[in-house]
């Protein structure tokens, strides 16, 4: 059954369709999107005994408030660290894994919320369903790149967009299920984590059975990577770049950087989006839940825009847009606020929460670009440590910016400006970082058989 | 029923109901929660 799993089993067979590998992707980022969505567990969590309240005995927020850092923590330490196994072992076997671990979490974590043991909620989906997170966002990321050579952007693009878009579903398919599960003496949460386990552990399968890598030298049909136009671009390579010889480069350095920054920013207006828009502009405490709404919609679509127009336009091209364009829309927030022109906030934030969301589905593509294909899935994952760092710092630096201010007898609704004029800073050292990323010098190539490296 | 042209391949036989049928596994719940978050967003920020 192990060979079943195997990378030389899923060799696409002559006549394969390339269409089909988006949707298997999909199949796992669908899934694994869910954690966005895992705040819809945070009140029912705290009622496990009390059932309508919380009563003596029932978990905290503060205690919740672990699993998902757990989950975020196993994310970036498996996307890291499990990468370059991926490249070996094959895409079905990665995704299987990630099927295993994520569904698994689940269920060990519904063990965890019917016997209220808060050590197995970590174990399961904190730890466990974590490594599912980080193995599934990255296992798809290079066959997806190997099966699109002629358009990696829109075609990671269309997978990280389905990981945007599964916080959509997890989180109305969480609460239906719960109203399902619900009776007078169990608010059902444990036999919905069950049933979210089952049901993400089949989908997440269907994919692995479906993914296919391309065989040997195919390509697809009508492209030439050495036609005049690709051979002119420099900054598109057609060497390879392994993964422990990318970590030298500079080049990495500053695209983790650029990808830092840009997540620094869009989080810190994520995490503060809801106050934000009821201290600068004064909505109600329900219409800044739908502002954060609308944004996550945006986030999304940002995803599959941006990093299909990069195709065309260009990675490095891309992303200086992402920076300018994101110091002139922070830099306007705090005046367009003042005047309390809602619907310019709403749509100033709208355009940076895209281009966040951008940032993430274009980088695969940029490291392709630069590092070329051989390694992209594992160095995509080390690149991932950005994402974690810039989750830490992102919101702690709006947070003590703003409490400083405050502290220092500024309104609350002022005192998101400096913050945001930070933001601008941030931005530009990220537009800095992205100019000065140049091809990857010749000393780093690989020499090797690029079919079968070490 | 077989595909004859694919942007991707050279030889085409991958047949069109099982791209299709894959496509609409995934985009029918995509399509349920993306309408899901539109309404409800669009609901509490105008209401």
């Amino acid at each position: 059954m192990a060979g079943f799993f195997d990378k030389s089993r899923t060799v696409a067979a002559p006549g394969f369709n390339r269409w089909m590998v988006p949707p298997a992707a999909l199949c796992i980022h669908l899934c694994i999107g869910q954690v966005y969505a895992f705040s819809v567990f945070k009140i029912p969590l705290t009622q496990l005994i009390g059932i309508d309240s919380s009563a003596a005995g029932d978990w905290d927020q503060s205690t919740l408030a672990w699993i998902f850092s757990l989950a975020i923590a196993a994310l970036g330490l498996s996307a890291a660290f499990g990468g370059q196994w991926l490249e070996r072992a094959g895409p079905r076997k990665a995704m299987a894994l990630a099927a295993s671990c994520f569904g698994g979490g689940f269920i060990i974590g519904a063990f965890g919320i019917w016997w209220h043991q808060i050590w197995l909620v970590y174990l399961g989906y904190g730890v466990i369903g974590g490594i599912g997170l980080g193995i599934g966002y990255i296992s798809p990321v290079s066959t997806l790149i190997k099966w699109f050579p002629d358009r990696p952007g829109l075609a990671t693009g269309m997978a990280i967009m389905g990981f945007g878009g599964g916080a959509m579903i997890g989180s109305p398919l969480a609460t239906a299920l719960m109203s399902f599960y619900s009776t007078d003496t169990s608010a059902g949460v444990g036999s919905t984590f069950l049933t979210m386990g089952i049901i993400y552990f089949l989908f997440m399968m269907i994919g692995a059975l479906i993914v296919r890598v391309p065989a040997k030298d195919w390509k697809p049909a009508g492209y030439d990577p050495d036609a005049d136009g690709n051979k002119e671009n420099k900054m598109i390579t057609r060497d390879h770049v392994h993964v422990n010889q990318a970590m030298k480069t500079p080049q990495f350095y500053l695209i983790w950087l650029v990808l830092f920054l840009n997540v620094t920013a869009g989080i810190a207006l994520l995490e503060q989006a809801s106050p934000m828009a009821q201290e600068m502009v004064g909505t109600t405490a329900a219409a800044a839940a739908g502002f954060v709404g609308v944004l996550s919609i945006f986030n999304m679509a940002g995803r599959f825009f941006w990093a299909s127009t990069s195709d065309a336009i260009g990675r490095k091209t891309t992303y200086a847009i992402f920076f300018v364009l994101g110091m002139a829309l922070y830099a306007l927030v705090p005046t367009v606020a003042g005047n309390g022109s809602i619907i310019l906030f709403v749509l100033a934030c709208c355009v940076i929460v895209s281009m966040y969301g951008g940032g993430f589905a274009t980088v695969p593509a940029y490291l392709k670009d630069i590092f070329g294909t051989m390694h992209v899935g594992a160095i995509h994952g080390r690149l991932l440590t950005a994402w974690a760092a810039a989750g830490v710092v992102g919101p702690v630096l709006l947070n003590q910016l703003r409490e400083g201010r405050i502290e220092a007898g500024v309104p609350p609704a002022e005192a998101y400006t400096t913050t945001l004029y930070i933001m601008v800073a941030l931005l530009a050292l990220g537009l800095v970082c992205n100019l000065l990323v140049r091809p990857v010098a010749e000393k780093h190539h690989y020499e090797g058989d690029v079919n079968n490296p070490d | 029923m077989t595909t004859t042209s694919n942007a991707g391949g050279d030889q085409a036989t991958t047949p069109v109901w099982q791209i299709g049928a894959l496509w609409l596994m995934v985009t029918l719940p995509a399509a349920w929660g993306f309408i899901e978050t539109v309404l409800k967003s669009v609901v509490l920020f105008t209401g």
